[in-house]
């Protein structure tokens, strides 16, 4: 530990420098495209200026040596996620005209991959391309950012259960996909990058200008669900709904198991639990669905209800109709489905499949030890067996999550929000859903929440898309507990030099 | 194991059941003289004693009392009680209150389970032996509840019950007494002392006898039955404190009360679970008092604060006035409210305080293994250290929980419902509270909804009831594998292997 020693507490400033010099390209790339196109540029620009000189501070600062301990990876993640759509909300405030709460809840819509926006018709028609491709990136960014980080990072600190998700493969080492980080970050991307592209030619051969299939591919493989148009998928010919719904689904399976079913496994997808149950799930939901929607729409309600339950269940959040004038029996589907979420190893959000699968087991088995108390019963997922921990942990993470999807859906009612708004609106911003049902319907906004509540629907997309318990930490007494390697660099080795030889 | 004892076996189940209904028998038997006297029809009262009598004695005698049931038997027995009772006191409601056979099952499911939901939509039509036929419905349901989960359940180590059996922070000398008979006998003499106490309040703030014992076996069972259409609206100010206090005792754990009165007030005052009630209770009163201030006189809006979240919190189900009139906010804090539910060891449904209280320290202390993952980090809820089972089975429970009413909530929607009164409806009778919002609101009843929705709302109540997770193991493989003894043929082969069960 000793050499390390000196680089700790630099870790998170680095990560959060290149992320921020990543933002800068980006932003200069959009500034010039901007200019172009003859369309405002200032928001750009600042953006940057701001994250270029901000981003080259830190890393500077930073170092990427040795080991981070977990506080720093978990700070860094957190750093990540809050200082990058900052960074990113610019161009809505000065190119796009939102104010500042309007500005950052779009921010953070865009990279966490939620979809929830503040634009109404009005708003929709003042936005430029640039703008409207800046937002499509951003998600499509945070999408592939959020994978990574799951697949790469989250397994190893053991969080809300992700260790389990890690070594989804049936057998031991060897059955892993990659043994090191960087190569199973390089699958993953590369199934990212292969969905994207297939994406963008499907769109383009149903008939869509290139601009737009461009914007809709990297929204519908982040599970996003950011449209230019304001009536997203509506006017848009069946086809094109139709590649939507395939992409949506696949854009919200395990993107490690789909790399290696590619790679001449399907087995490997086809036999995985999760990949079976989110099926079964989509096929019963939209069954529903179709039956309660085909009074109203007869024979496009297959159509219409398997793209909603997909858009939703995915966490994308297109529509092809605006789901919240439908009659509330057909919504059941949809409401019921906002609490699934895709799998896990993809860029969907909610509690994903894989958890309610393992608190399923989890709860069955308990009911079975009401009769046989003394029983030893495994809780077992396809071939492997769910380690206790695991258990505790995503038990913990379910009710984390319920809590604060309750406690968000109390202070919207409080302040004014009726029911339905209130209970969807808070689960579609912690769900990085998008749209929810009453007035945040998918043809409406969140523009007509006072300031105060879109900064707290701005934190519930941040919390949901770093799993609730992973922000969670901050809360408690030990992460303020500064350990010693943290206090300031200098004036540590001039402190710990003289006590090298004292034993640990 | 001799072989007299285990010829005894499954015959436990039918006595219990048998003995409950000659009980139900007895009192209609009285109900229909009461019926007599007053003049009022008790056709259905003489129906549901000759049921209920021929039912219960054929039940009686097929069974067989047993002084170690196994879990299987005691399981069972639970069940077909609060399926059998119901169904026989449904009888007068049906005969005598011309009541639709679903609603009146409803009505019965409803009394016996303490929820305090109605069907009943023209108060008129039930004559004053119903009214209390619904209300000691509710106090025998209040009554059997506590003695089951105090008595019976620790044993059975359900859904963590086995942590609320030993409330006290000791070994066995802490406990209120070693035996079943006499544990339940102590509940059972601070639930009557309670419920002569309430009387006497109500009819020394001027409440007529009927009325004032009609309200008095509801309130300390934390049903919620009155026979007023507009319920504790009708009264004056004097019976609503009367009832904020004894429904605030109707939430507590009664063993921890019997304690207290025994001169260990500490024991109720130091216990953590009755701590965090007491602070819910405050809290949600406080902010309602704040929330309704500008419709009503301060002393009033602190009187109606308190009635209504705590008629809400001890899933009671009383109205000091239609809270459906309230805005959005002040609802929002009775809806939270509903899912908290009142203590263990009390009448009251829902999910139970000290349960939120282990399965927050639980996530708690997963937040601080998520930055420390090898730390031990015990969880405690006062003194004690919750065990690894009761944590598990807590949260299972939750899940369950969780998922029926979501489900509930599904089946009302698809049925018609609206949103709001789907969602309040399903919690208001899975956790036994009564009244809802919207269409189900406390001046409103149940009669609007649709018949599927009506039986799901049955359901809800008898496993809201029943804690869930008891009634889910019937969906099990493991409970219809029966065991061998009741094969009969096979049993004297199994002589020689000892005390395998």
């Amino acid at each position: 530990m000793r050499p390390g020693r000196g680089e700790r507490g630099r870790f998170a400033p680095r990560v959060v420098g290149i992320g921020l010099l990543g933002i800068t390209a980006l932003a200069a790339g959009h500034a010039l495209l901007a200019a172009l196109l003859g369309e405002p540029n200032r928001g750009f620009l600042t953006t940057a200026v701001l994250a270029g000189g901000t981003g080259a501070l830190l890393v500077r600062l930073g170092s990427a040596q040795g080991e981070p301990s977990r506080r720093e990876t978990l700070l860094s993640v957190m750093l990540l996620w809050l200082v990058i759509p900052i960074a990113g909300l610019f161009p809505y405030l000065l190119d796009g005209g939102l104010p500042w709460a309007d500005a950052a809840f779009e921010s953070m819509s865009g990279f966490t991959a939620t979809g929830a926006t503040m634009l109404d018709a009005a708003r929709f028609d003042a936005f430029g391309r640039s703008l409207f491709l800046w937002r499509a990136l951003s998600q499509w960014i945070g999408g592939i950012g959020i994978v990574v980080l799951f697949l790469a990072v989250f397994p190893q600190l053991a969080i809300a259960g992700r260790q389990l998700f890690s070594a989804e493969a049936p057998g031991p080492s060897e059955e892993r996909l990659t043994p090191r980080l960087r190569n199973t970050a390089g699958a993953v991307l590369l199934v990212y990058l292969g969905l994207s592209s297939a994406c963008l030619m499907a769109y383009l051969a149903t008939g869509m200008p290139p601009f737009d299939a461009l914007i809709h591919a990297f929204t519908t493989v982040a599970a996003g669900g950011f449209s230019p148009e304001a009536r997203s998928f509506e006017t848009l010919p069946a086809a094109t709904q139709w590649v939507a719904t395939a992409f949506m689904l696949f854009a919200a399976v395990n993107f490690a198991l789909q790399y290696r079913a590619l790679s001449g496994r399907p087995s490997a997808l086809l036999r995985d639990p999760e990949f079976r149950t989110y099926i079964s799930i989509v096929a019963a939901a939209s069954a529903v669905a179709i039956w309660m929607l085909w009074p109203a729409f007869g024979d496009d309600a297959p159509r219409h209800a398997l793209f909603q339950v997909v858009s939703i269940i995915t966490t994308t959040g297109y529509a092809t109709t605006d789901f919240a004038a439908w009659d509330p029996s057909a919504q059941v589907a949809l409401i019921l489905v906002m609490f699934v979420g895709g799998s896990a190893g993809s860029a969907a959000g909610g509690i994903k499949v894989v958890r309610l699968l393992i608190i399923a087991r989890h709860t069955a088995r308990e009911v079975r030890r009401t009769l046989h108390p003394r029983a030893v019963l495994p809780v077992r997922i396809g071939t492997r067996t769910v380690p206790d921990e695991v258990l505790r942990a995503v038990s913990a993470f379910l009710t984390l999550y319920l809590a604060v999807f309750a406690t968000l859906t109390a202070i919207l009612a409080v302040s004014g929000a009726d029911f339905v708004t209130a209970f969807t609106a808070a689960i579609g911003t912690l769900g990085n859903i998008g749209p929810g049902l009453g007035e945040v319907g998918p043809m409406g906004s969140y523009a007509g929440f006072p300031d105060a509540i879109k900064v707290l629907l701005t934190f519930a997309m941040y919390l949901g898309r770093l799993e609730v318990v992973a922000v969670f930490v901050i809360f408690t007494f030990d992460w303020w507990k500064v350990p010693r390697g943290w206090r300031v660099a200098a004036w540590e080795r001039l402190r710990a030099r003289p006590s090298r030889g004292r034993p640990d | 194991m001799t072989v007299a004892r285990r010829r005894g076996r499954g015959r436990f189940a039918p006595r219990v059941v048998g003995i409950g209904l000659l009980g139900v028998a007895t009192a209609a038997a009285l109900f229909a003289l009461a019926a007599l006297v007053a003049d009022e029809r008790f056709a259905g009262f003489v129906a549901a004693s000759a049921a209920a009598g021929l039912v219960g004695a054929t039940a009686f005698a097929a069974g067989r009392a047993r002084s170690e049931p196994s879990r299987r038997e005691s399981l069972l027995a639970v069940l077909l009680l609060w399926i059998a009772v119901p169904a026989f006191s449904a009888i007068p409601y049906a005969v005598d209150g011309s009541m639709p056979p679903l609603d009146a099952l409803f009505e019965a499911m409803s009394a016996f389970t303490t929820t305090g939901a109605t069907v009943l939509v023209d108060f008129g039509s039930f004559g004053r032996t119903l009214f209390l036929w619904r209300a000691l419905g509710q106090w025998i349901g209040g009554i059997g509840i506590i003695v089951l989960f105090i008595a019976v359940f620790p044993h059975l180590a359900i859904a963590g019950r086995q942590l609320f059996l030993a409330e006290a922070p000791g070994p066995d000398e802490d406990r209120i007494t070693p035996r079943l008979r006499h544990t339940a006998g102590a509940v059972l003499s601070v639930y009557v002392g309670l419920t002569v106490a309430c009387l006497l309040g109500y009819l020394a703030t001027g409440m007529s006898a009927f009325d004032a014992t009609a309200h008095a076996l509801t309130t300390l069972a934390a049903g919620g039955f009155s026979p007023e259409a507009r319920s504790f609206e009708a009264f004056g100010a004097g019976p609503q404190w009367v009832a904020i206090v004894f429904m605030t005792f109707a939430g507590a754990n009664f063993a921890l009360q019997y304690r207290a009165l025994a001169g260990r007030p500490r024991l109720l005052l130091g216990d953590a679970e009755f701590r965090a009630y007491l602070a819910i209770g405050l809290a949600a009163s406080a902010a309602l008092t704040v929330l309704i201030l500008p419709d009503h006189e301060p002393v009033a809006a602190l009187r109606h604060a308190l009635f209504q979240s705590l008629s809400i919190l001890t899933t009671t189900g009383y109205a000091s006035l239609d809270f459906e009139a309230w805005g959005g906010r002040a609802q929002a804090v009775l809806v939270a409210l509903m899912l908290v539910g009142g203590s263990a060891g009390s009448a009251a449904g829902g999910i139970k305080v000290v349960r939120l209280l282990i399965a927050g320290r639980n996530t708690a202390r997963e937040v601080r293994l998520a930055l420390h993952p090898r730390a031990v980090l015990p969880v405690r809820v006062g003194r004690r250290v919750v065990p690894d089972e009761v944590l598990r089975a807590v949260t299972a429970f939750l899940t369950l929980y969780l998922t029926l009413a979501l489900v509930t909530v599904g089946v009302l929607i698809l049925y018609g419902a609206d949103h709001l009164t789907a969602v309040t409806a399903s919690l208001a009778t899975l956790g036994n509270v009564g009244p809802g919002l919207g269409a189900v609101g406390p001046m409103e009843n149940f009669a609007s909804l649709a018949e599927p929705a009506k039986a799901a709302l049955v359901f809800a109540m008898y496993a809201g009831r029943l804690e869930v997770v008891t009634v889910f193991v019937v969906f099990t493989a493991d409970w219809w594998k029966l065991p061998r003894a009741r094969r009969g043929p096979s049993a004297p082969r199994r002589r020689g292997r000892g005390s395998a069960a």
